[in-house]
């Protein structure tokens, strides 16, 4: 159990990639925290680099304030689940569980009560005497669970643990480890690329791209705060539409000629900008199909896709491309014309950085 | 909910027409294999078959007269030969010897070539030569330099200052020098065969074996020693077999001598086949190492597929 | 394939060991790894001919015919294939020579005889293979006699080795028997006697070992297996005793008519038990290595000045006697296998002749008989003598300055003919010898090498050659 915190921890491949680009962050005692972002975004290379698997180039790694990243990973007490499950392959599951624990010299007795111990909790005593390849996918990261619980570590190290797995096995596993981590209350971080498997599992989301940390917080913090278009555009599922807006007045902003109303607060960000290059961010809930009407803005629909209770409705604008999610009784047909309406509270407007003009608020 | 979720999949009992299909499809495929299958049996069948027809059987080249049979003299009178056992014993010797230095230098050798430095590749290429070598030629290269008075070895060990050194002609060391040949002949077959195998061991258990505290000699013996387990085996049934086959070195450097301490069954077998030519006597020689070359080679098989059944 | 039959003079013991012996006695040693790479790989190497200019009128030996012979590689054949292009111009046809090592050569001859047809005109058979082959040999004497071929030039002991049952077999190109050679500078030096009986080769082993830095007393075959096992009968001949129970004669052995009762191996005898202790006293002053030691080995030791003495084929002195670089040549002294107590000095003769097989076609005979006579020529002989075949069984060809010149040894040879001190009983021509000298190539080692006594090595070696003798059922 242990407080980890990263002080600008940067990694560079000898070719001069950025795996990872001056990382602060702190992950809390007993939290679970989720690195979330596209592949090859640094994520892996984070929990790698804390694993000491990798080496990285600048910054320092502490656990509980000491420094441990001049540690062997050995000497560094965290257990770690892998993609590919990374069992032993000439050993059972009983004795690849059992390995962390006959590395430490324990007692035979001592192995066999922690290691049918976990079997009890992870369900799967009866798989123990068998080898990795007469088990399946779902059977080997159960193991590969197994051998990380079975220690008691400062730390899980996950990496994409659900990766290879099928769709009702990963959501039936996260709820596993979610549980066993609030039962054990190990300080964790969770490595996917999948939002949705983060936003159910974790205390808190870090959103990475090109080595980056992009933003910290609650799923709801990023859906509903994203602090930029990056975090806008990949958390929410499906994206968030943007579309250009020009500027007409010092708070008030439209899209192809028609205005757009807007909040206070996010009135209030505009004035602060000079910026005129700005992006409009919407998310698909927050339109509204009706009847095409005039000096609106108004698209053709070019796709709709039936999702039982709602649709997801493509529709052409003059503005670009947009998305909606409407209720399937109210759903178009393709080709016909709609008029789009939105909620001003719920918009995002990002700057020609594309940063978040309303970070931190707005929405909600 | 493994269990159940494989149910699903389960094709039950098959119908009667796929059945039918089944059955000839089977045929037919004997029907395509039948030929190579009786060329091959009757190829690697006949010659033992043979083999045992003679052995038991009085059968001198030399002598106009036919074979006549003879029974089970030959192994009896084998029973009873010294030399046969001295010939036994010597070749279980030179085994054990060669084929356990072989695996350690090998195994060693292919860690260091393992390590990532320039111009291994290079060096890896080069140690096979030996390998690609005649046996005989070895041999023969070899006498001449343990040769007491020709021998370049000698010759180096009496410039450094030593006295000569009998190295064909003094019992144990005789088969040491013999020893020494095949391993400096063999030694990078195994290297490399040990070598692949390394290479092809996933990093993955590596990750995992550290991040789970495996110091590193827990993980050479809790981790790379099983992986490489079947390798192992395997150079073992190949050199084990090999080297009790071989015939070559003895031939070419001690033709058995001094005093019958380098005489390896072969060699005896060869001196009694072709020299005498006691064709019934040899054959029964032939005979009882082929039984030594099946028993050893099962021994380790047995051990392969203990390791596949149970996986 | 092969039957028994010792393995005669240089040739090479085996198949593989044959083609490297070949190129080996006339280079160095610092060539001789690549050249053993070489020589097995490549295989013969074809040697250049740079002969001199015939001597006999021979054009019209093959008139533009083939002659087909199955030969050995040995010195005379070797010398064939070097001087192969000039022979071929001599005869005025083609000359097929296909040269094989011992083992392969014996195997081919018995093979072919199995055919319809020969595909041999002239085939090489050893001495003591004379035995084994006489039902696929033609007889000669018809031949000799229409054609009127001179068969008194050559030594007694090599013409009657050719015979069997009256029949003469063979025409011998290249016997030769085994000698001892000695130093006669360092004898001399040392005021020694050339020897004549086995202790005066002890004494003078003893006084000149180690007299020089590097320089043993004596070379010999002491190698296992075949090397010592011949030498075990040929020296046990020179104490009087042949390794069977041959019937005696006022000379030595019969060998003409060997009868089962005959077979009775006669190794522990005071002669078997005198010549394992000679040999053991002997290694007191051998050079190193000396138990690995054979016909190849004892003769480049010896011509390097590495040994007083050596035990030696006749032919074999070539190797140093052409050879400039040589320290023992035209400083070395041949007498015949010195004898034991009692015994008369006899050395063991071997080698090879020129055979037609019986299987040939009838039409080919009067050529196979034309080469063969003329191979046999005194001209030839003497050609040979030139590039490195130092025997001539012709009393003709053996006085001859040149040859003697090339061959100091071929004079000596033709004088033991004359005195009667050349035998072939030693190795006697039955198919259980080569048996014999594997037991005794065996045992005699582990006698050398101080495993057993001689006493305890001569019983040993007689039962097991009785076991051999009974198991073959002659008695």
């Amino acid at each position: 159990m242990a407080r980890i915190e990263f002080k600008g921890v940067s990694k560079t491949y000898p070719d001069g990639t950025r795996a990872i680009v001056d990382l602060d962050l702190v992950v809390e005692d007993g939290e679970l925290l989720c690195l979330l972002g596209p592949s090859g975004c640094g994520k892996s290379s984070t929990i790698r680099v804390l694993a000491g698997l990798e080496t990285f180039s600048d910054g320092m790694i502490l656990a509980d304030n000491n420094r441990i990243d001049h540690l062997p990973p050995q000497a560094r007490d965290c257990a770690m689940i892998f993609e590919n499950y990374a069992l032993y392959p000439h050993l059972t599951a009983f004795e690849n569980i059992a390995m962390p624990l006959r590395a430490r010299r324990l007692p035979a007795s001592e192995i066999k009560a922690r290691v049918t111990k976990i079997a009890g909790i992870l369900r799967m005593e009866h798989l123990m005497g068998r080898r990795p390849s007469r088990l399946s996918g779902g059977e080997k990261q159960r193991v590969g669970i197994g051998r990380a619980l079975v220690r008691e570590p400062a730390m899980f190290l996950m990496d994409e643990p659900l990766g290879h797995l099928e769709a009702y096995l990963r959501v039936e596993l996260r709820a596993e480890i979610r549980k066993l981590q609030e039962r054990l209350g190990i300080t964790t971080i969770y490595v996917t690329h999948d939002q949705e498997e983060a936003a159910a599992i974790a205390d808190r989301i870090v959103v990475m791209s090109a080595g980056r940390l992009q933003q910290v917080g609650s799923f709801l913090d990023l859906f509903d705060r994203p602090v930029n278009r990056f975090v806008a555009e990949f958390v929410g599922e499906p994206p968030m539409v943007f579309l250009p807006v020009e500027r007409t007045n010092a708070d008030s902003i439209a899209v192809k000629g028609v205005r757009i109303p807007i909040s206070e607060p996010l009135r209030a960000a505009l004035r602060a900008t000079q910026d005129r290059e700005l992006i409009l961010g919407i998310r698909p809930n927050d339109f509204s199909l009706g009847p095409p009407v005039r000096d609106h803005l108004n698209g053709t629909v070019t796709l709709v896709q039936p999702q039982g209770d709602h649709a997801i409705v493509a529709v052409s604008t003059p503005a670009g491309p947009a998305t909606a999610i409407v209720p399937s009784d109210r759903r178009p047909a393709p080709g016909a014309t709609v008029g789009l309406t939105f909620a001003g509270e719920r918009l995002h407007l990002f700057d020609s950085a594309a940063r978040a003009l309303n970070k931190g608020e707005g929405g909600g | 909910m493994e269990a159940s979720r494989t149910d699903y999949f389960s094709l039950g009992e098959p119908k009667p027409d796929s059945m039918k299909l089944a059955v000839e499809r089977r045929r037919a495929t004997w029907l395509l294999i039948a030929p190579a299958f009786v060329v091959l049996l009757g190829l690697n069948l006949f010659p033992i078959v043979y083999a045992l027809y003679i052995s038991c059987h009085y059968w001198m080249l030399a002598r106009p007269q036919p074979p006549r049979f003879a029974g089970l003299s030959n192994y009896q009178e084998l029973f009873f030969d010294a030399r046969f056992r001295n010939s036994v014993l010597v070749s279980l010797k030179f085994i054990v010897l060669a084929v356990g230095i072989e695996m350690l230098l090998g195994f060693g050798l292919a860690f260091v070539f393992n390590t990532r430095l320039r111009g291994m590749a290079t060096l890896r290429k080069l140690t096979l030569l030996p390998s690609l070598v005649m046996p005989l030629v070895v041999g023969l290269v070899w006498f001449y330099m343990f040769n007491e008075n020709f021998g370049i070895v000698n010759w180096f060990w009496v410039v450094l200052g030593g006295t000569r050194v009998p190295f064909l002609t003094q019992g144990a060391l005789a088969l040491l020098s013999i020893v020494a040949t095949d391993v400096w002949q063999w030694t990078p077959f195994v290297m490399l065969v040990f070598f692949a195998a390394l290479q092809a061991l996933p990093e993955y258990v590596y990750e995992a074996a550290r991040i789970d505290g495996l110091s590193g000699s827990q993980i050479f013996f809790r981790v790379t020693l099983p992986l490489l387990r079947p390798a192992i085996l395997i150079v073992l049934i190949i050199r084990a077999v090999d080297a009790l086959r071989s015939l070559e070195l003895v031939f070419m450097m001690t033709k058995g001598g001094p005093a019958g301490d380098t005489e390896v069954l072969p060699w005896y077998l060869y001196t009694t086949g072709f020299m005498s030519p006691d064709l019934g006597y040899a054959a029964a020689m032939a005979v009882l190492m082929l039984a030594l070359v099946t028993i050893l080679s099962q021994l380790f098989v047995r051990q392969l597929e203990s390791r596949e059944v149970t996986r | 394939m092969k039957q028994n039959t010792s393995t005669r003079p240089l040739p090479a013991v085996t198949v593989w060991e044959a083609k490297p012996q070949s190129l080996f006695p006339r280079k160095r040693h610092s060539s001789l790894l690549s050249l053993a790479l070489v020589g097995v790989s490549i295989g013969f190497a074809t040697l250049n001919a740079h002969a001199a200019a015939a001597t006999g009128q021979a054009g019209s030996v093959l008139d533009g015919q083939t002659i087909r012979i199955l030969a050995i590689g040995d010195p005379v054949f070797q010398v064939m294939q070097k001087i192969h292009d000039d022979m071929e111009k001599m005869a005025g046809g083609k000359i097929e020579l296909d040269v094989r090592p011992f083992d392969v050569l014996h195997q081919q001859v018995l093979l072919n005889a199995q055919n319809p047809t020969s595909s041999y005109d002239i085939i090489a058979i050893d001495l003591p293979q004379f035995g084994e082959y006489k039902s696929f040999l033609l007889d000669l004497n018809p031949l000799i006699k229409q054609t009127g071929f001179d068969t008194t030039d050559f030594h007694q002991a090599a013409w009657t080795g050719a015979q069997v049952g009256g029949k003469q077999l063979g025409i011998p190109i290249q016997p030769h028997p085994e000698i001892l050679a000695y130093r006669k500078d360092l004898f001399e030096e040392a005021g020694l006697q050339p020897p004549v009986t086995t202790d005066d080769v002890l004494a003078a082993a003893k006084k000149l070992h180690n007299s020089k830095p590097g320089l043993a007393g004596i070379a010999w075959n002491a190698a296992r297996g075949t090397p010592l096992g011949q030498t075990f009968i040929q020296v046990m001949g020179s104490f009087g005793q042949a390794p069977i129970d041959l019937p005696r004669t006022d000379h030595g052995f019969s060998i003409d008519n060997i009868k089962p009762e005959n077979m009775k191996p006669m190794i522990d005898t005071p002669a078997g038990l005198a010549t394992a202790k000679y040999l053991k006293a002997l290694m007191d002053y051998s050079p190193p290595g000396i138990l690995n030691m054979a016909w190849d080995e004892r003769v480049r030791v010896f011509a390097q000045g590495g040994a007083a003495m050596t035990y030696i084929w006749s032919g074999r002195s070539a190797i140093y006697e052409l050879d400039p670089q040589a320290t023992a040549r035209g400083k070395v002294g041949y007498v015949v296998h010195p004898h034991g107590p009692n015994a008369a000095p006899v050395s063991p003769l071997g080698g090879w002749n020129l055979g037609i097989p019986s299987n040939v076609d009838k039409s080919r005979i009067p050529l196979a008989w034309k080469v063969i006579t003329w191979l046999t020529s005194p001209e030839m002989m003497k050609e040979y003598t030139k590039y490195g075949d130092c025997v001539s069984p012709r009393h003709s060809v053996s006085q001859d300055p040149e040859v003697v010149m090339h061959c100091p040894v071929v004079p000596v040879v033709d004088e033991m003919a004359s005195k009667g001190e050349l035998a072939d009983w030693q190795r006697p021509p039955v198919p259980e010898l080569q048996q014999i000298v594997d037991v005794l190539g065996s045992v005699m080692h582990e006698m050398l090498a101080g495993k057993r006594t001689p006493e305890d090595a001569v019983k040993e070696s007689q039962q097991q050659i009785d076991r051999i003798m009974r198991k073959a059922g002659y008695y």
